[in-house]
This record gives C-alpha cells, structure tokens and sequence, in this order.
C-alpha cells in the first residue's frame, strides 16, 4: 500500500481518511541523522528545525508517495506549505485548514474542510470513499489506539525504557497499520512480561514540543529518568481519546478533533493545562521535564506559564531548550542528573 | 509618569531623546501623545471599558460598542522608537521568554513588569483582551497569556490561511467561517459591556474607518510619483492613526488635511517645482527598525529612499466602501484573510512584481527579522522570484525590530553600501 505522507505539528491530521481512501498514512518526521541541509536553500536556519528536518526528508522521498496533507498548526505549517508547493515534487498536495478552535463555529468549518478533503482525494485519486470505508478505517484506528493506551500505561509499572516507548509511537504513525495492529499487540505481551519498573530511575512527566528522534529519549535514560506520562502529539495525545462510532463518520471526526488532549497550538490553552494537570493527577511523578526545541514557538510561548502553574500545584519542573540534533548533549545530561537528585 | 521620571530619570531623558530623533511632525506628536494619554485616562474611568487588540484585529466592533482599543503592540513600538527596550526584552528573558521570541511581546511584557507607562512600552490593563492567528502565533498566545494572567476574558478569532493554490470557492469557504466568528465576537462583546449590539452603530464606525482608510491609500498612492512625498522613517509614524483607530473622526481629519496638502503639492504645482526622481527608489519588505532610523538617515544621505513597504499599506485595512451589514461583514472577513503582508508566496510574487513596476523600485531590502518568522518564511523564494523576474538588486537584511542586540552595525552598513553600489552598477548597466 503506497504511503500518503503528512505534515502536522500536532495530532490532529485524519489519518482514518487516508486509511479510507485506501494508502498509509505516514507522519513525516524528518530524519535528524540527515539533518536540514536540503531544506536550508529555502528556509532560513532561525526557522524551526523539525519542520525544516521535515522539508528535507520531502524534498528526498516525496516521489514515493502517492500525496501530501499538510494539517494547520504552527506558523511553520501555514507558511511552509507555499515553500513545500514551489519546491516538494508532488502531483497531489492539500492544505487542510483545522481549526485554532473547538467551539460550535469552528465544528461547522471543520466538517466542511473534511468533506472537502474527501472531495480532493476522490476526485484526484479517482475514488469514491464511502461511509463504510471511512468508518472501517476508524474502527481499526480505535483498535490502535486502544493497545497504545495498554502499552502507555505500562511505563510506570515495567522497565520500559524511554526509546522502546518512542519507537511504539513513531510506528504509530508510520507504519501500515494492519500490520501496525499485529506488532503492537505482540509488544504488549512482550512489555506486559518486562520487569518491574527499575529503582534507580526516576518516574517523571514529559511535556513541550514533540520529541521526534529516539536519541533524545536516550538523553533522558541515561541521566536515570523514566518518562511515565507525556503531554505530546507524538505520544499520548495520539492515542488518549477513541473515535465516536456515529452514523456519519465526518461528523464523529469533527467530534473527536474537539475531545482529543490540545497542543499549544489550539485556543483556550486551558484545556492543554487541564489535561496535564489530570495526567499529574493520575500518574505519580516525581518531577516534570519540560523540554522546547529550538526556534519552537508555540511550545517557547506557552513555557512560562506552564512552569508556573505546575510549580503551584507542587510540582517540580526543569525547563530545557534543545537542539535538533541526535548528539548526545553532555551539558543537558548534566542538568538532568542535578534535576534527579534535586528530586 | 511622574512616579516613572522619578525612577527611571535615565530611561526617561534616553527615551524621549531617542523618540524626538524620529522623523516626526508636531502633528503626528501630538496624535500619538493623544492616544497614549487618552490610554491612560480610559483606563481610569470605572465606567470605560477598553480592549486590548494586536494588528489585524477588526476594531470597528469594539469602537461601535464604545471600547476603548489599547494597542500593546504600539505600545512596544514606542519604546522601540524610543530605545529602551533592551533592558525591558532581557527581563522578559529573565523570567522565562525564550531569546527567539518576538522582541515586541518580550519588550511589552519586560515593560508591563517593571510598570513602565504605555508611552515606554508598558501596556495598560484592559477590560477585555482580543487577538487573532492572521498574522502570526504569538499574538494569539501573548494576548492570551496576558488574559489569563489578569484574569481577564480572552476572545480569539481564527482566521484561516489562504495558501498558494487556493481558488475562490475556497476562500467564500472561508469568508463564511470569519463572519460566523464575527457574531460569535459580537456575543462576546455584548456579554462583556452588558450592551446590545448596534448594527447601524457598527455601520457608522465602519464607513469612518472605510473614509479613513481610502484617504490613508489616496496618500499612499502618491509614494509613486517621482519624487515621492514621504519615506519610510515617516510612514512608519504616519500610519498609526489609522494602525491604532483609536479616535477615527480625528485620523480622517488628519488625513484629509494631508491629502489635501500633497494634491496641492503634486496635482497644481508647476513640475518645475517638483524636484525630481529619487536617485534609488527602494522597497523595504518586513516590519522596519524601529530603534535604528539612523539606518534610514544613512541611506537616504547615500541617495536610496524607501518609498514602498507592503506593511505600511496593509495597516489599513478597510479597501472597498460597503452599504450593508452582511457585505461589510463578509468584506471584512475577506480583507483580514487577504492582506497584502500576509499573502501567500504565489500572491505575495505577483503583488511584488506589480509594486516594483507601478513604484518604479532600483532595489529591495528585505528584512530577515529574528523575532518573527512568520514573515520570514518565504523570503528566499521571493528573492529569487524578484531578481530573475525583474533584476533589480536584493539585500537580504538579518536585524531585529525591536532588539537591538541583533543589530550588527558595522556588518549592517558594509552591506548597505554594496547594496546601494549594486543599484548603482544596475542603472549604470541600463543606460
Ligand atoms: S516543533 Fe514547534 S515550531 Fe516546529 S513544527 Fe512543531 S510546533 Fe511548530
Ligand atoms: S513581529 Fe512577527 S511574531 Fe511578533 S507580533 Fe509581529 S507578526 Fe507576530
């Protein structure tokens, strides 16, 4: 099945449509060992590195896939996709505008910009995506999502370490999700049938821009900290909330886009902070490492505010920038293993 | 104030000495005194409500409810003018704003912490707080921010992004999703002034800000004649009034007198007293330097005057007059998603090519501002586009709006003056 590949800063792009209209989807997530050189011709190196790291990955495989979807988030989505336009080869590229809201209004806008998503790909791939294929395609989703949750909640329980839980989430999103089914539950039994959580890690909560490269989850293990919870599209956000069996699958599409955990791209930020503060509530940690890529602006904006917030409600917080890179970052290790014993 | 000269005396005397450097009239003083005064007196009555807005932001519905608009952004701008705000952005810094933020939210927020008055950056605080992701992220989330932190109510409008490619059952697409926005901000508002919202009160705001607006561009256009009436240092100033539409009988004043003077200058004059063509006509593209207009200065001495800035045109934003309520809603909608500064790359080319033709354009400075990256994105295309379409020099510029610890003076001036050779080498090569 060909891939249709997909740029989203969040976790909001529908997979389940691209799984309707019968291809892959897969989250473009740059490849932090090429790095961003292809993508530096067009994009100014103080832009945001990942979305850069995206761009190169395109500007490399883009021939291989049957489309591209880019999901409003960021600013580095909003204006990048001209850049992607001018420069990515493409023969079918769709800017889908989700909502920076999840009121009614906003509902009313987004079911129209998914049927006009359905539109573009019927018409372009020559298809007719039905209601039964739509809500197959969600069915198997939930059931994706379902075992996640299984798998993320083993993290405070077994020795889980912190790449083994990144891997699952980057299979997640791109990998064929048939067989995506099959893995996941073969790395439950295996996960299931781990050992206790390891008493010389500490059990903490991650949260800021997504961590897209195992590398930096390694940064974390070695300085002895074990990553239980997390407030990431690329980790629980994707998979906390299951999809509503409606009759008319758009309409429960639009539903869940308003019920999944928000990223700092979204407004209110209320609900992002209200679903920390309830993971916090349901899961013991005893810190929280809030990390922000460089030149990340949504996740940098929102920083202070979260760092103070959790601090009153008791909670100890590290705040880290880092690089996009997978070096392993001395200075940073250092910083954590201070934090750890602060702990 | 009084309380500020008293502890700030240095940042008092600095500030002003920088602000009068600027190329400022008495009237445009006096304007921009107005407002901050009449920011502070708003403030202060108990039954006055006020809102605190970013750029883009459709201040017709709160001046037809009698809100006061505050401008924190503007505000960040005089203490850029001013050249105070480095100390104001590293204490934002200080307190947890990453260095590659935005230097206008970081200088508000250094400013608003250490109780700096409006006209030294610090932002009164508003009734209610309204901002929306036209432009950019950050003014959604520092509006937002500042909402929650004064436990104030926050409204934010999404307005969706136009990409290249897009065609026009896309954009009625849109349209129709501002304007339902548009009465949900209504509700809003009427909830939070406990008024009832007039449509015909509305329509009277709006045919101001319309009137204002067309003079504003009637003036504008003027900055194609040769030689134009006004250069960036000035227009920067100039476009306030109407950027700030805090008091919009007295911008239409101000415009029309001006209007007046310009058409007396250009349209009746003899052409003898008409002086000429500008030795380099220049196109600046991004927000200006506010705490260097010497880089102005400078360049003008070597004979390059900036006569067109895209960002100085879209500040005013009302294009077209409207009758009724539902085409000015829908007109409206489509001037917030269709603005010149922030027009896709395929939109923002051929918008460019057209400026450099009808403004008669030697060369283009475009500024790669470190504090914002929206307007960033997309400048190394443009620069390509422009020079194998028209071939007039570019200089790509790395400063900073409102910090002045981006701003490499001697680098800057080396590249300056082989820009202004390059425009030279170019007019000598067309003769
Ligand atoms: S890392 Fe941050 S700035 Fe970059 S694409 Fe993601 S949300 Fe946007
Ligand atoms: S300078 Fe750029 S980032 Fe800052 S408020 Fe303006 S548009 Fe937004």
């Amino acid at each position: 099945m060909q891939k249709f590949a997909y740029f989203d800063t969040g976790h909001e792009f529908p997979e389940e449509i691209i799984m309707a209209a019968g291809f892959t989807p897969y989250k473009i997530l740059g490849d932090v060992h090429v790095g961003t050189a292809a993508a530096n011709d067009f994009l100014f190196q103080y832009l945001c590195p990942f979305a850069r790291g995206c761009m190169a990955e395109a500007l490399s495989d883009s021939e291989q896939w049957a489309g591209i979807g880019f999901a409003h988030g960021c600013d580095a989505t909003n204006r990048q996709f001209d850049v992607w336009k001018a420069h990515v080869k493409h023969t079918f590229l769709h800017w889908l505008d989700v909502p920076m809201k999840i009121n009614k209004t906003a509902q009313t806008f987004y079911r129209q910009d998914l049927n006009q998503f359905i539109k573009a790909l019927n018409r372009h791939f020559d298809l007719s995506i039905s209601r039964e294929q739509l809500r197959a395609a969600i069915n198997r989703s939930n059931k994706i999502k379902t075992v996640m949750k299984q798998l993320a909640a083993l993290r405070a329980e077994k020795d889980i370490p912190n790449p083994d839980y990144f891997e699952m989430t980057r299979m997640a999103v791109q990998e064929p999700k048939e067989q995506l089914l099959l893995n996941l539950e073969v790395m439950l039994d295996d996960w299931q049938n781990r050992d206790p959580f390891p008493k010389d890690k500490t059990p903490i909560l991650l949260t800021g821009s997504d961590v897209t490269y195992k590398e930096w989850m390694e940064v974390l293990e070695v300085s002895g900290f074990r990553v239980v919870r997390d407030d990431l599209s690329l980790g629980e956000r994707y998979f906390n909330t299951t999809i509503q069996d409606f009759d008319d699958p758009v309409e429960a599409l639009v539903d869940y886009n308003c019920r999944i955990p928000q990223p700092a791209t979204k407004v209110p930020s209320d609900n992002r902070m209200q679903y920390l503060l309830q993971i916090l509530d349901e899961t013991k940690v005893e810190g929280v490492i809030l990390q922000t890529l460089k030149f990340c602006e949504p996740y940098a904006l929102d920083a202070p505010w979260v760092i103070e917030t959790l601090k009153h409600h008791g909670y100890k917080v590290i705040p880290l920038e880092r690089e996009f890179t997978p070096t392993l970052d001395h200075q940073t290790i250092t910083r954590l293993e201070t934090f750890k014993e602060l702990l | 104030m009084i309380g500020f000269i008293a502890k700030h005396p240095k940042v008092f005397y600095e500030g002003v000495k920088g602000f009068m450097h600027q190329a400022l009239t008495p009237r445009i003083f006096a304007l921009l005194n107005e407002y901050t005064l009449k920011s502070k007196i708003a403030t202060l009555l108990p039954w006055k409500k006020t809102g605190n807005v970013v750029a883009g932001f459709p201040v017709e519905f709160l001046l037809s409810l009698d809100i006061f608009p505050l401008w924190p952004e503007v505000f960040a701008i005089y203490a850029g003018a001013a050249g105070v705000t480095q100390p104001l952005i590293e204490h934002a810094e200080s307190i947890g704003y990453s260095r590659d933020l935005c230097s206008y939210m970081k200088t508000s927020i250094g400013a608003y912490e250490k109780k700096y008055p409006c006209d030294f950056g610090g932002p009164p605080k508003g009734d209610i707080y309204l901002s929306t992701n036209m432009i950019c992220d950050t003014h959604v989330k520092w509006i937002e921010n500042e909402a929650r932190r004064l436990a104030a109510p926050y409204f934010g409008l999404d307005v969706p992004s136009y990409v290249s490619g897009s065609d026009e059952a896309r954009l009625e697409r849109y349209i129709d999703y501002v304007v339902a926005q548009f009465y949900d901000l209504i509700k809003f508002l009427e909830e939070q002034t406990g008024k009832s919202f007039s449509e015909e009160k509305f329509m009277k705001t709006v045919n101001k800000s319309q009137e204002a607006c067309l003079l504003y561009h009637e003036i504008y256009n003027y900055r194609k004649r040769l030689p134009a009436p006004q250069y960036f240092e000035f227009q920067r100033l100039f476009m306030l009034p109407i950027g700030v539409m805090w008091n919009l009988d007295s911008a239409i004043k101000y415009y029309r007198k001006y209007l007046a003077k310009i058409k007396k200058r250009y349209d009746h004059a003899p052409p003898e007293e008409l002086t000429g063509r500008e030795k380099f006509r220049v196109m600046w593209e991004g927000i200006t330097i506010w705490y260097k207009v010497d880089m102005y200065y400078d360049l003008a001495e070597k004979g390059a005057k900036v006569v067109y800035e895209s960002y100085t045109e879209s500040v005013a934003f009302r294009k077209k007059r409207t009758s009724t309520f539902p085409e000015t809603l829908r007109q409206m909608a489509k001037e917030l998603i269709l603005t010149p500064y922030t027009f896709n790359l395929e939109n923002r080319i051929s918008f460019f090519e057209q400026k450099i033709d009808e403004y008669d354009i030697d060369g283009l400075i475009l500024h790669a501002n470190l504090s914002c990256r929206p307007s960033s994105t997309g400048l190394l295309d443009l620069k390509d586009a422009i020079q194998k379409n028209r071939g007039i020099p570019i200089l790509i510029l790395n400063a900073d709006m409102d910090d002045p610890r981006s701003y490499a003076e001697g680098p800057t001036q080396t590249r300056l003056d082989s820009f202004v050779e390059m425009m030279e080498e170019n007019q000598q090569s067309k003769k």
